[in-house]
Protein backbone atom coordinates (compact mmCIF):
# COMPACT_ATOMS: atom_id res chain seq x y z
CA UNK A 1 0.00 0.00 0.00
CA UNK A 2 1.04 3.02 -1.24
CA UNK A 3 2.16 5.94 2.41
CA UNK A 4 -0.07 9.05 1.60
CA UNK A 5 0.79 11.90 4.19
CA UNK A 6 -0.71 12.38 6.95
CA UNK A 7 -2.63 15.57 8.28
CA UNK A 8 -4.35 15.39 11.94
CA UNK A 9 -7.10 17.13 12.82
CA UNK A 10 -9.65 18.16 15.44
CA UNK A 11 -13.11 18.61 15.53
CA UNK A 12 -14.10 22.44 15.51
CA UNK A 13 -16.75 23.73 17.99
CA UNK A 14 -16.34 27.35 17.39
CA UNK A 15 -17.91 28.88 13.70
CA UNK A 16 -19.02 32.08 12.83
CA UNK A 17 -16.49 34.79 13.59
CA UNK A 18 -14.97 33.32 16.57
CA UNK A 19 -12.53 31.49 14.18
CA UNK A 20 -10.39 34.38 13.92
CA UNK A 21 -9.82 33.17 17.37
CA UNK A 22 -8.45 29.91 16.45
CA UNK A 23 -6.33 32.11 13.71
CA UNK A 24 -4.89 33.73 16.06
CA UNK A 25 -4.03 30.61 17.80
CA UNK A 26 -1.81 29.33 14.80
CA UNK A 27 -5.06 27.10 13.64
CA UNK A 28 -6.55 26.95 10.18
CA UNK A 29 -10.29 26.36 10.20
CA UNK A 30 -11.60 23.79 7.64
CA UNK A 31 -14.56 21.84 6.49
CA UNK A 32 -14.59 18.10 5.12
CA UNK A 33 -17.12 16.75 2.88
CA UNK A 34 -17.81 14.55 -0.28
CA UNK A 35 -19.58 11.14 -0.88
CA UNK A 36 -23.18 11.76 0.78
CA UNK A 37 -21.31 12.54 4.36
CA UNK A 38 -22.52 15.38 6.14
CA UNK A 39 -20.07 18.52 6.06
CA UNK A 40 -18.16 18.36 9.30
CA UNK A 41 -16.35 21.27 10.61
CA UNK A 42 -12.31 20.57 11.67
CA UNK A 43 -9.47 22.48 12.38
CA UNK A 44 -6.09 22.28 12.06
CA UNK A 45 -2.62 23.02 12.82
CA UNK A 46 -1.20 26.15 10.47
CA UNK A 47 2.16 24.93 10.31
CA UNK A 48 1.57 21.59 9.40
CA UNK A 49 -0.78 22.24 6.86
CA UNK A 50 2.14 25.04 5.25
CA UNK A 51 4.46 21.97 5.36
CA UNK A 52 1.77 19.41 3.17
CA UNK A 53 1.32 22.13 0.76
CA UNK A 54 4.67 22.51 -0.28
CA UNK A 55 5.93 18.78 -0.14
CA UNK A 56 2.68 17.11 -1.04
CA UNK A 57 1.70 19.11 -4.40
CA UNK A 58 -2.03 20.57 -4.91
CA UNK A 59 -3.45 17.23 -5.91
CA UNK A 60 -1.83 14.68 -3.65
CA UNK A 61 -4.19 12.54 -1.55
CA UNK A 62 -3.84 13.06 2.61
CA UNK A 63 -4.94 10.57 4.92
CA UNK A 64 -6.82 13.12 7.53
CA UNK A 65 -7.34 12.14 10.81
CA UNK A 66 -10.15 13.90 12.96
CA UNK A 67 -9.12 13.22 16.65
CA UNK A 68 -9.08 9.53 17.20
CA UNK A 69 -11.12 8.59 13.93
CA UNK A 70 -9.42 6.28 11.31
CA UNK A 71 -7.64 8.32 8.85
CA UNK A 72 -9.84 9.22 5.63
CA UNK A 73 -8.26 10.03 2.05
CA UNK A 74 -9.05 13.42 1.48
CA UNK A 75 -8.15 16.10 -1.29
CA UNK A 76 -7.42 19.72 -0.89
CA UNK A 77 -10.08 21.04 -2.50
CA UNK A 78 -9.92 24.50 -2.11
CA UNK A 79 -8.02 27.04 -0.03
CA UNK A 80 -8.74 30.95 0.68
CA UNK A 81 -6.10 33.09 1.17
CA UNK A 82 -5.91 36.32 2.47
CA UNK A 83 -5.40 38.97 0.07
CA UNK A 84 -2.36 40.65 1.44
CA UNK A 85 -0.80 38.63 4.07
CA UNK A 86 -1.04 35.42 2.06
CA UNK A 87 -2.02 33.02 4.98
CA UNK A 88 -4.83 30.42 4.28
CA UNK A 89 -7.99 31.92 5.72
CA UNK A 90 -9.66 28.18 5.11
CA UNK A 91 -9.73 24.89 3.51
CA UNK A 92 -11.71 22.74 2.42
CA UNK A 93 -11.42 18.56 2.32
CA UNK A 94 -13.02 16.42 0.01
CA UNK A 95 -13.67 13.19 0.66
CA UNK A 96 -11.96 10.58 -1.81
CA UNK A 97 -13.58 7.17 -2.66
CA UNK A 98 -10.50 5.59 -3.97
CA UNK A 99 -12.67 3.35 -6.53
CA UNK A 100 -14.31 6.72 -7.85
CA UNK A 101 -13.07 8.81 -10.66
CA UNK A 102 -12.04 12.54 -9.68
CA UNK A 103 -11.87 15.31 -11.78
CA UNK A 104 -9.54 17.87 -10.78
CA UNK A 105 -7.57 20.84 -12.32
CA UNK A 106 -3.58 20.26 -13.05
CA UNK A 107 -1.12 22.64 -13.21
CA UNK A 108 1.06 22.60 -16.22
CA UNK A 109 4.78 22.58 -15.44
CA UNK A 110 7.24 24.03 -18.83
CA UNK A 111 9.93 22.09 -20.22
CA UNK A 112 12.58 22.56 -22.58
CA UNK A 113 13.82 25.90 -24.13
CA UNK A 114 12.11 28.19 -27.15
CA UNK A 115 14.16 29.46 -29.56
CA UNK A 116 11.79 32.02 -30.07
CA UNK A 117 12.37 33.04 -26.51
CA UNK A 118 15.72 32.24 -26.07
CA UNK A 119 17.57 33.41 -29.31
CA UNK A 120 15.10 35.65 -31.12
CA UNK A 121 14.30 37.91 -27.36
CA UNK A 122 10.56 37.12 -27.47
CA UNK A 123 8.75 36.23 -24.56
CA UNK A 124 7.13 33.21 -23.59
CA UNK A 125 3.54 33.54 -22.56
CA UNK A 126 1.58 31.19 -20.66
CA UNK A 127 -2.07 30.99 -21.71
CA UNK A 128 -2.94 28.47 -19.77
CA UNK A 129 -1.58 27.58 -15.82
CA UNK A 130 -3.83 24.39 -15.62
CA UNK A 131 -5.75 22.05 -17.17
CA UNK A 132 -8.64 20.15 -16.09
CA UNK A 133 -8.35 16.13 -16.15
CA UNK A 134 -10.05 12.53 -14.61
CA UNK A 135 -8.72 9.82 -13.30
CA UNK A 136 -8.81 7.82 -10.09
CA UNK A 137 -7.18 9.10 -7.07
CA UNK A 138 -4.59 6.52 -7.36
CA UNK A 139 -3.73 8.03 -11.17
CA UNK A 140 -3.84 11.49 -10.47
CA UNK A 141 -0.60 13.35 -11.80
CA UNK A 142 0.75 16.60 -9.58
CA UNK A 143 1.53 18.10 -12.93
CA UNK A 144 2.01 17.93 -16.92
CA UNK A 145 4.56 18.52 -18.85
CA UNK A 146 4.92 20.27 -21.71
CA UNK A 147 7.74 20.77 -23.96
CA UNK A 148 8.12 24.19 -24.74
CA UNK A 149 10.58 23.34 -27.45
CA UNK A 150 8.63 23.51 -30.22
CA UNK A 151 8.11 26.77 -29.85
CA UNK A 152 10.47 28.01 -32.35
CA UNK A 153 9.00 31.31 -34.09
CA UNK A 154 6.67 33.64 -33.12
CA UNK A 155 3.73 31.86 -35.01
CA UNK A 156 3.84 28.26 -32.91
CA UNK A 157 1.28 27.93 -30.62
CA UNK A 158 1.25 25.02 -28.23
CA UNK A 159 -2.58 23.41 -27.50
CA UNK A 160 -3.68 21.50 -24.53
CA UNK A 161 -3.88 18.29 -27.39
CA UNK A 162 0.39 18.78 -27.03
CA UNK A 163 0.46 17.76 -23.88
CA UNK A 164 1.42 14.29 -23.14
CA UNK A 165 -0.87 12.13 -21.19
CA UNK A 166 -0.07 9.50 -18.32
CA UNK A 167 -1.73 6.45 -18.71
CA UNK A 168 -5.34 6.26 -17.41
CA UNK A 169 -5.99 10.13 -17.69
CA UNK A 170 -8.68 11.62 -19.55
CA UNK A 171 -8.19 15.56 -20.73
CA UNK A 172 -11.49 17.36 -19.99
CA UNK A 173 -10.08 20.88 -21.36
CA UNK A 174 -11.09 21.26 -24.92
CA UNK A 175 -7.61 19.96 -26.77
CA UNK A 176 -7.50 23.42 -29.13
CA UNK A 177 -7.38 25.64 -26.33
CA UNK A 178 -3.86 27.68 -26.66
CA UNK A 179 -1.27 26.90 -23.83
CA UNK A 180 1.57 28.43 -24.74
CA UNK A 181 3.00 31.00 -27.56
CA UNK A 182 5.75 33.40 -27.73
CA UNK A 183 5.16 37.14 -28.23
CA UNK A 184 7.70 38.93 -30.05
CA UNK A 185 9.88 41.43 -28.24
CA UNK A 186 8.83 45.43 -28.15
CA UNK A 187 10.19 47.29 -30.92
CA UNK A 188 9.00 50.23 -30.05
CA UNK A 189 10.47 51.64 -26.63
CA UNK A 190 7.20 54.37 -26.08
CA UNK A 191 3.99 53.44 -27.41
CA UNK A 192 2.03 56.19 -28.99
CA UNK A 193 -0.19 57.03 -26.37
CA UNK A 194 -2.58 60.21 -26.17
CA UNK A 195 -1.19 63.46 -25.15
CA UNK A 196 -2.13 64.93 -21.86
CA UNK A 197 -4.08 68.14 -22.46
CA UNK A 198 -2.38 71.03 -20.93
CA UNK A 199 -3.36 72.15 -17.49
CA UNK A 200 -6.88 73.24 -16.81
CA UNK A 201 -8.61 72.57 -20.11
CA UNK A 202 -11.57 70.12 -19.54
CA UNK A 203 -10.02 67.11 -20.84
CA UNK A 204 -12.68 64.41 -19.62
CA UNK A 205 -15.47 66.46 -20.86
CA UNK A 206 -14.38 67.02 -23.73
CA UNK A 207 -13.23 63.49 -24.39
CA UNK A 208 -16.25 61.16 -22.77
CA UNK A 209 -19.64 61.37 -24.19
CA UNK A 210 -22.04 60.48 -21.32
CA UNK A 211 -24.56 58.32 -22.55
CA UNK A 212 -27.94 58.78 -21.33
CA UNK A 213 -29.84 55.36 -22.91
CA UNK A 214 -28.81 53.49 -19.78
CA UNK A 215 -25.86 51.94 -21.72
CA UNK A 216 -23.22 50.02 -19.93
CA UNK A 217 -19.70 51.83 -19.03
CA UNK A 218 -17.05 50.04 -20.03
CA UNK A 219 -15.79 47.65 -17.37
CA UNK A 220 -11.97 47.88 -16.08
CA UNK B 1 -3.02 57.41 -20.65
CA UNK B 2 -6.34 55.29 -19.00
CA UNK B 3 -9.71 57.00 -19.45
CA UNK B 4 -13.03 55.10 -20.40
CA UNK B 5 -14.38 56.05 -24.07
CA UNK B 6 -17.83 56.76 -22.54
CA UNK B 7 -19.73 56.67 -19.62
CA UNK B 8 -23.46 56.37 -17.76
CA UNK B 9 -23.00 58.97 -15.34
CA UNK B 10 -20.57 62.08 -15.82
CA UNK B 11 -20.32 62.61 -11.88
CA UNK B 12 -19.97 60.04 -9.53
CA UNK B 13 -19.65 60.34 -5.61
CA UNK B 14 -16.79 59.30 -3.74
CA UNK B 15 -17.71 56.29 -2.23
CA UNK B 16 -15.82 53.86 0.93
CA UNK B 17 -12.35 51.99 1.05
CA UNK B 18 -13.01 50.28 3.36
CA UNK B 19 -11.97 46.54 3.61
CA UNK B 20 -9.73 44.23 1.28
CA UNK B 21 -9.84 43.51 -2.22
CA UNK B 22 -12.33 41.06 -3.18
CA UNK B 23 -11.17 40.56 -6.48
CA UNK B 24 -7.53 40.91 -8.69
CA UNK B 25 -5.83 39.80 -5.75
CA UNK B 26 -3.90 36.98 -7.73
CA UNK B 27 -1.43 36.74 -10.32
CA UNK B 28 -3.23 36.08 -13.52
CA UNK B 29 -1.47 36.55 -16.54
CA UNK B 30 2.07 36.73 -16.27
CA UNK B 31 4.89 35.87 -13.37
CA UNK B 32 5.54 38.34 -11.35
CA UNK B 33 3.14 41.45 -9.96
CA UNK B 34 2.95 44.42 -8.17
CA UNK B 35 0.39 44.52 -5.48
CA UNK B 36 -1.13 47.73 -3.26
CA UNK B 37 -0.94 47.38 0.57
CA UNK B 38 -3.23 50.15 1.36
CA UNK B 39 -6.31 51.48 -0.14
CA UNK B 40 -6.40 54.66 -2.64
CA UNK B 41 -7.40 56.06 -5.70
CA UNK B 42 -4.73 56.02 -8.43
CA UNK B 43 -4.97 58.72 -11.07
CA UNK B 44 -4.48 57.45 -14.62
CA UNK B 45 -1.53 59.30 -15.21
CA UNK B 46 0.74 57.81 -11.85
CA UNK B 47 -0.96 54.27 -13.86
CA UNK B 48 0.67 55.39 -17.11
CA UNK B 49 4.18 57.10 -15.04
CA UNK B 50 4.20 53.33 -13.55
CA UNK B 51 4.29 51.82 -16.54
CA UNK B 52 6.62 53.95 -18.52
CA UNK B 53 8.92 53.21 -15.86
CA UNK B 54 8.93 49.51 -15.87
CA UNK B 55 8.67 49.66 -19.51
CA UNK B 56 11.72 52.04 -19.81
CA UNK B 57 13.73 50.05 -16.96
CA UNK B 58 13.21 46.09 -18.79
CA UNK B 59 14.05 47.72 -22.33
CA UNK B 60 12.91 45.33 -25.07
CA UNK B 61 12.32 42.28 -23.30
CA UNK B 62 9.42 40.77 -21.17
CA UNK B 63 5.38 41.82 -21.24
CA UNK B 64 3.67 44.14 -19.40
CA UNK B 65 -0.17 43.80 -18.14
CA UNK B 66 -2.34 46.62 -16.57
CA UNK B 67 -4.87 45.12 -13.97
CA UNK B 68 -6.40 48.54 -12.91
CA UNK B 69 -8.44 50.82 -14.96
CA UNK B 70 -9.35 54.17 -14.01
CA UNK B 71 -13.09 54.68 -13.91
CA UNK B 72 -14.10 56.37 -12.33
CA UNK B 73 -14.50 60.21 -12.97
CA UNK B 74 -12.92 62.79 -10.21
CA UNK B 75 -14.47 66.67 -10.33
CA UNK B 76 -12.76 69.48 -9.71
CA UNK B 77 -14.02 73.00 -9.17
CA UNK B 78 -11.80 75.92 -10.78
CA UNK B 79 -9.47 77.89 -8.77
CA UNK B 80 -10.75 81.04 -7.12
CA UNK B 81 -14.04 80.15 -7.36
CA UNK B 82 -16.47 80.51 -4.05
CA UNK B 83 -18.27 77.35 -2.75
CA UNK B 84 -21.49 76.70 -3.24
CA UNK B 85 -22.79 76.65 -7.34
CA UNK B 86 -23.54 72.73 -7.78
CA UNK B 87 -20.37 70.26 -8.51
CA UNK B 88 -17.57 70.99 -10.26
CA UNK B 89 -16.38 69.40 -13.79
CA UNK B 90 -14.64 66.10 -14.43
CA UNK B 91 -11.09 66.77 -14.39
CA UNK B 92 -9.14 63.38 -13.81
CA UNK B 93 -10.01 59.58 -13.56
CA UNK B 94 -8.78 57.33 -10.58
CA UNK B 95 -9.02 53.85 -10.25
CA UNK B 96 -9.78 52.99 -6.98
CA UNK B 97 -7.82 50.49 -5.47
CA UNK B 98 -7.75 48.26 -2.04
CA UNK B 99 -4.79 46.45 -0.30
CA UNK B 100 -4.25 43.07 -1.75
CA UNK B 101 -5.22 44.27 -5.23
CA UNK B 102 -2.40 43.34 -8.16
CA UNK B 103 -1.61 46.88 -9.93
CA UNK B 104 0.67 45.42 -12.58
CA UNK B 105 2.01 42.06 -14.17
CA UNK B 106 5.31 41.20 -16.05
CA UNK B 107 6.29 38.02 -17.53
CA UNK B 108 9.61 37.32 -19.87
CA UNK B 109 12.01 39.23 -17.42
CA UNK B 110 14.12 37.86 -14.53
CA UNK B 111 12.63 38.37 -11.39
CA UNK B 112 15.80 40.65 -10.34
CA UNK B 113 14.94 42.73 -13.15
CA UNK B 114 10.92 42.67 -13.17
CA UNK B 115 11.53 43.09 -9.13
CA UNK B 116 14.00 46.50 -9.37
CA UNK B 117 11.58 48.07 -12.79
CA UNK B 118 8.61 47.08 -10.53
CA UNK B 119 10.56 49.33 -7.70
CA UNK B 120 10.73 51.55 -9.84
CA UNK B 121 7.29 51.87 -10.75
CA UNK B 122 6.10 51.61 -6.68
CA UNK B 123 7.78 54.85 -6.25
CA UNK B 124 5.01 56.44 -8.95
CA UNK B 125 2.28 55.43 -7.37
CA UNK B 126 0.87 56.71 -4.16
CA UNK B 127 0.86 53.58 -1.86
CA UNK B 128 3.14 51.33 -0.75
CA UNK B 129 3.33 48.18 -2.97
CA UNK B 130 4.80 44.82 -2.30
CA UNK B 131 6.70 42.93 -5.49
CA UNK B 132 5.17 38.91 -5.56
CA UNK B 133 5.81 35.92 -7.58
CA UNK B 134 3.54 33.47 -9.03
CA UNK B 135 2.90 30.18 -7.09
CA UNK B 136 4.52 27.89 -8.95
CA UNK B 137 7.32 29.93 -9.52
CA UNK B 138 8.52 29.10 -6.24
CA UNK B 139 10.48 31.63 -4.88
CA UNK B 140 7.33 33.13 -3.07
CA UNK B 141 6.89 36.79 -1.88
CA UNK B 142 9.99 39.36 -2.11
CA UNK B 143 9.57 42.13 0.69
CA UNK B 144 8.00 44.80 -0.66
CA UNK B 145 9.09 48.54 -1.05
CA UNK B 146 7.93 51.75 -1.02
Amino acid sequence: MIQRPQLPAQRRLVSGKDVSRLRREGLVPAVVYGHGEPSESIQVDGRALDQLRRTAGRNAIVDLRVDDARPRPVLVHGVQEHPVNRRVLHVDFFLVNMTEELTVDVPIAMTGTSDAAERQGGTLLHLLDQVKVRALPADLPQTLDLDVTPLDSFDAVLHVRDIALPPRVTLLTDPVEPIARVTPPRLDLEPVTAEPPAEGTPEVAAAVEETGDGSEAPAG
Amino acid sequence: MLMPRRVKHRKVQRGRMSGVAKGGSSISFGDYGLMTEEPAWITSRQIEAARRAMTRYIKRGGKIWIRVFPDKPVTKKPAEVRMGSGKGAPDHWVAVVKPGRILFEMAGVPQAEAAEAMRLAGHKLPVDVRFIVREGLAEGVVDGHR
